[in-house]
């Protein structure tokens, strides 16, 4: 499989001098084309810093980034954007919907800094939203819809500039069961047609149902696993007799 | 470009979503534009108004010595007065020059003192004289004889004789311990409302006014002969010919005078009206549109306030947009459209809000004033408006668009 992201000795150092936080300490982590990454970890064990640097909103202290083949660890701000709007798809815990927009435009946005014309863009906004069963909801506001919908409108938008890289920051943090698999089964099937799909958590049962565990304790990665994939299947099953 | 649109897009969103406020931030932008557009306008009607009266008063041109280039010898002579009547055209409706002296007239009823006037023949029609009611005025002939003749005013004559009755009466005349007596061959008439003041300067202890005009070749006879004068009036029927006529008589009489100097004569400067209340009338109107303007700079602040607290309120969707691709020059267009929107958008209100009040003072002529709405002032005003929303909105804008994308994410 093709190498999409490629992180070397990262470190990423808060303070630096007598009470430095080594938020990322000497981590090293490749992700492949196609794969389903789970990274786990406490809160403060550095997962977030780790997002934040792999989704090129922050810049690592030291250590080398290459995303896609190409080294972002000494991009500008400007190019940093670039980069965020052409390669990664954002969906964060609290929804992170702009509030005067209603779903459509909310989609929109990437779209928009892209530089995608408005006819074109109104089109692969809508596409993005029927895929996740919102057609009918395209013209509510975020504070019409409910913590799941608003979350499906937050994947639509990480989706609709078919960006390689799907960043979830604890997608399902905020919200039911029920929706949390909805969202799930979403970025499963995200997968399943093809993209890298990275979901930040702090929750095993998620962790569970990727294809391979990367858990960070205290700045370093301590364990990285591939799921047995019957494993997943029992478990889902197990979880739609529960329901 | 196309992005661009974008951005105007977002702004007017965000400030249609703000209704309230963003139209409370845009009424300073408003009241100052507006105080500004009312009282250049104001002050330019003002102006307009005095220009008017400056050209009411313009039927009297005069071609005067030029004191700064030629030796105070060089006159005018009655043959120059003569020859320049039979030179100029019709629209001229006399030519003539006169010198006053003080002197004593003495009838019956006994002395007074008199204001003597040596004139030509044309000064019958002159500025500010009425006309003769009797009788007629000194001719050519008389200036020719020095006729021992004069005219004098009806105020004149209740004073000399006690009636106004009195052509071919004579009166002494002496100037200077020289005597003459003239006899009386014409009457001006004197209005009841000068009647009526004359009334009141006696009553305030003011002299008699009386006047008497005399041929001014006559001052031969008064021991202080006239070779000329240093000035020469001309009257014409219509304003429009008065500078026509004066630029010819200067250069009639420069050409006659020609060995004295490159330009003996020139038309007198007439007391400006507009050169004297002008720069006054521009300074004040200049200072209070100062003032007003002020006022925008207060509005301005609002401006930039608001746009702060926006900036702040916002900082996540700052971090959103950041995060979805947006750069800092899209972060600080977005904002700026913004402002620019506000206050030019204030401006517009602002100069229409001017424009009629100066159309409702106009219309009412409070004060007698017909304002007239200035175009720069309202193209300084359009410009000063945007570059209001320009200048204090740079600073929020990059304000927001310095904002690093984890921090305005984290921050709620």
């Amino acid at each position: 499989m093709e190498t999409l992201i490629q992180i070397e000795n990262i470190h990423k150092i808060y303070n630096p001098g007598e009470n430095e936080v080594r938020a990322l300490d000497n981590v090293s982590l490749t992700i492949h084309h196609g794969e389903l990454v789970a990274i786990i970890g406490h809160s403060g064990s550095g997962k977030s810093t780790l997002m934040n640097i792999l989704g090129c909103l922050d810049v690592p202290t030291s250590g080398q980034y290459f995303l896609n083949g190409q080294d972002v660890s000494g991009l500008s701000d400007n190019q940093l954007s670039d980069i965020r709007n052409q390669e990664i798809g954002f969906i964060f815990q609290g929804f992170n919907l702009i509030a005067n927009l209603d779903a459509l435009g909310n989609v929109e946005l990437p779209l928009i800094y892209r530089g995608i014309p408005r006819q074109r863009r109104r089109r692969l906004a809508a596409l993005a939203l029927k895929k996740v069963g919102l057609e009918a909801r395209m013209k509510h506001k975020p504070n019409e819809l409910s913590g799941g919908q608003q979350q499906r409108v937050a994947v639509a938008r990480a989706v609709a500039a078919q960006p390689p890289v799907i960043l979830a920051d604890e997608p399902t943090g905020n919200l039911d069961t029920k929706s949390t698999q909805e969202i799930m089964d979403i970025l499963k099937g995200l997968h399943k047609s093809g993209r890298t799909v990275i979901i930040i958590t702090h929750d095993d049962d998620i962790a569970r149902q990727t294809d391979r565990v990367i858990r960070i304790i205290d700045g370093k990665i301590q364990e990285d696993y591939y799921n047995n994939r019957e494993d997943i299947h029992d478990e889902v099953e197990e979880n739609n007799k529960s329901h | 470009m196309e992005q661009f649109f974008e951005y105007i897009k977002m702004a007017v969103d965000n400030i249609w979503t703000n209704k309230g406020r963003s139209f409370l931030t845009m009424l300073g932008i408003i009241i100052g534009i507006t105080s500004v557009v009312t009282i250049v306008s104001i002050g330019n009607g003002l102006k307009d108004d005095v220009m008017e009266a400056a050209n009411a008063q313009g039927n009297t041109v005069v071609v005067q010595t030029n004191t700064e280039e030629v030796t105070d010898t060089e006159v005018i002579t009655g043959d120059d007065i003569a020859f320049l009547k039979s030179s100029l055209d019709s629209s001229v409706k006399a030519v003539y020059a006169n010198i006053s002296f003080s002197g004593k007239a003495v009838t019956r009823k006994g002395a007074y003192d008199a204001y003597v006037t040596f004139a030509t023949p044309d000064y019958e029609h002159a500025q500010y004289t009425s006309a003769l009611t009797k009788g007629s005025y000194f001719t050519d002939n008389d200036i020719s004889n020095s006729a021992s003749v004069c005219i004098i005013d009806e105020l004149t004559a209740l004073y000399l004789f006690g009636n106004t009755d009195v052509l071919g009466m004579t009166l002494e005349l002496s100037i200077d311990n020289y005597f003459q007596t003239l006899s009386i061959i014409g009457i001006r008439e004197t209005a009841d409302e000068m009647l009526e003041a004359e009334k009141q300067y006696q009553a305030m202890g003011l002299p008699e006014s009386i006047s008497v005009e005399i041929p001014y070749t006559l001052s031969n006879a008064f021991g202080n002969p006239i070779d000329g004068f240093f000035s020469v009036s001309l009257a014409v029927y219509d304003k429009d010919d008065a500078s026509r006529a004066a630029r010819t008589a200067v250069q009639i009489l420069n050409s006659r005078h020609k060995p004295l100097g490159d330009e003996p004569f020139i038309q007198q400067k007439a007391i400006d009206l507009t050169d004297m209340f002008g720069p006054i009338m521009d300074g004040v109107t200049a200072f209070i549109a100062m003032v007003a303007a002020i006022s925008l700079v207060v509005g301005g602040i609002g401006v930039m306030n608001i746009m702060l607290v926006s900036v702040t309120e916002r900082t996540r969707e700052i971090g959103i947009r950041k995060a979805l691709g947006a750069k800092t020059i899209s972060i600080t267009t977005q904002f700026l459209c913004e402002s620019v929107i506000i206050s030019g958008l204030g401006g517009v209100i602002g100069i229409l809000l001017g424009a009629g009040l100066t159309a409702l003072i106009s219309f009412l002529e409070i004060g007698g004033i017909k304002a007239s709405l200035s175009l720069p002032a309202v193209i300084v005003a359009t410009i000063f408006s945007c570059g209001v929303g320009v200048i204090f909105g740079i600073y929020p804008a990059r304000k927001a668009a310095a904002l690093s994308p984890i921090d305005a994410l984290r921050r709620m």
